[in-house]
């Protein structure tokens, strides 16, 4: 059968779910429900799905910003790769205006450094190959979802003998850091809806250990009716206390994942303890580049900081926020000194990040 | 985005009139030209093939009308 894209944005079928999902929220008193993928945040809140369901549904927002979780002290390294090696630096678009203790890769650009945007890890080549005068160093920022492209570019550049490009990564594992906030109590969630773009790479089948903390999470795409089937599949699971791990995604998430992908990742990175900003160092939490591929490490090239980096308390609460701990407007900076024009912290800065999410579409709605 | 042209490792997809280039080396096997990809950052993760989409509906009717509930 051919593939239709438009078949779980249909209007009716998603308003019949919805009034559905009404009727049976009223079982509840206040359950909350997790969603990890900063995708999901901005699209609930575009549905008109964040309220929808209150008080008997409360959304909250997961770490699923990979903008948002990378720490200081890795930009901190960016920065200093610019400042002391005059390299040029290769990044993600959102990237670019977080501040790191004041300043952004954005100011390093106006002050005249190369800091490049792009839309895909591959066209750190074209840059590369173009621009062969110069050092450049692509940022790998993201989770499962974005490390094979990381991966992918890696392969291109050995394969090319490019000699001006290397990657520093900052990338992330999802499953680590909600086994980290699992373990230590720090899952403030009756379920959680598990991101649906991290799962087609990885296979729903890895997030299985989530039910070792006694709660339920279904894997959910991106349109309308696919949030509320996933919503209506996790509170009925809620309701009969059936601790397990579901998809409702099927046309893009199968039980193993992409093989090739995981191989690719497999063959280049392994897993080493990382720090994801407000949360602290997570255990297996980041990728680091394996030995063999030194000469495409950034941090085996160049000498880069190694004392702590201390960064300074500018009072943003993005940490909290981060782990559903509290909403935006609970931090006293919102809306206050902190907004898209100025952000304090990376949630207000991503697209994916929380903060944005409720200065966009939140109102003034308490 | 929808498949409109392959070159070897890439392919060009369309959505809503912006074209991009993707990488289709992950995939299993190669899309044809008007598959749907589903794509992160240049990389083309899964060939969306319509397998659920006859069931979720007959399901989804059910529970309208109340016998799955």
């Amino acid at each position: 059968m051919t593939f239709n894209p438009d078949f779980f944005k249909q209007k009716e079928l998603t308003k019949s779910l919805f009034k559905k999902i009404k009727e049976k929220s009223q079982n509840f008193d206040n359950i909350r429900l997790m969603e990890f993928c900063g995708t999901h945040t901005h699209n609930i809140f575009q549905y008109g799905f964040r309220y929808a369901f209150s008080p008997n549904i409360t959304f909250i927002a997961g770490p699923g910003c990979p903008v948002c979780v990378t720490a200081e002290e890795e930009l901190f390294e960016a920065a200093h790769l610019i400042e002391h090696h005059n390299v040029g630096v290769i990044l993600y678009g959102d990237l670019i205006k977080v501040p790191v203790s004041g300043k952004s890769l954005a100011d390093y650009r106006s002050e005249g450094h190369s800091v490049e945007i792009v839309y895909s890890a591959l066209d750190a080549i074209t840059i590369a190959e173009k621009h062969t005068d110069k050092q450049w160093v692509f940022l790998g920022v993201g989770f499962e979802t974005t490390i094979p492209a990381t991966a992918a570019a890696i392969d291109f550049a050995k394969k090319r003998c490019l000699k001006n490009l290397t990657f520093l990564s900052f990338h992330k594992n999802t499953r680590s850091v909600l086994k980290a906030l699992g373990s230590f109590g720090r899952l403030y969630a009756d379920g959680v809806i598990l991101p649906g773009h991290v799962s087609a790479v990885v296979g729903w089948e890895y997030f299985s250990e989530v039910k070792s903390f006694g709660i339920p999470a279904v894997v959910v795409g991106f349109e309308p009716l696919d949030i509320l089937l996933g919503v209506y599949e996790l509170i009925e699971m809620i309701e009969k206390n059936d601790v397990d791990i579901r998809c409702a995604y099927k046309r893009a998430v199968e039980e193993k994942g992409n093989a090739k992908m995981l191989e690719k990742v497999e063959e280049l990175f392994y897993l080493k303890d990382a720090p994801w900003r407000g949360i602290g160092v997570v255990k297996d939490g980041g990728y680091e580049l394996r030995d063999a591929f030194a000469e495409y490490n950034a941090r085996a090239r160049f000498s880069l900081p190694t004392q702590e980096f201390k960064p300074k308390n500018s009072g943003c609460k993005c940490g909290d926020v981060l782990i559903g701990k509290i909403t935006p407007d609970a931090c006293p900076l919102f809306k206050k000194v902190c907004n898209p024009e100025n952000p304090v912290g990376p949630c207000m800065v991503s697209h994916e990040g929380t903060c944005l999410a409720y200065y966009k579409w939140s109102g003034d709605i308490e | 985005m929808k498949v409109v042209s392959i070159q070897d490792d890439f392919c060009t997809v369309e959505l809503n009139g912006v074209t991009k280039s993707c990488f289709i080396g992950f995939l299993e096997k190669k899309p044809d030209i008007g598959d749907f990809l589903l794509v992160h950052a240049g990389m083309a993760i899964k060939c969306l093939k319509d397998d659920e989409s006859e069931e979720i509906l007959k399901e989804l009717k059910l529970l309208i009308d109340g016998e799955l509930s």
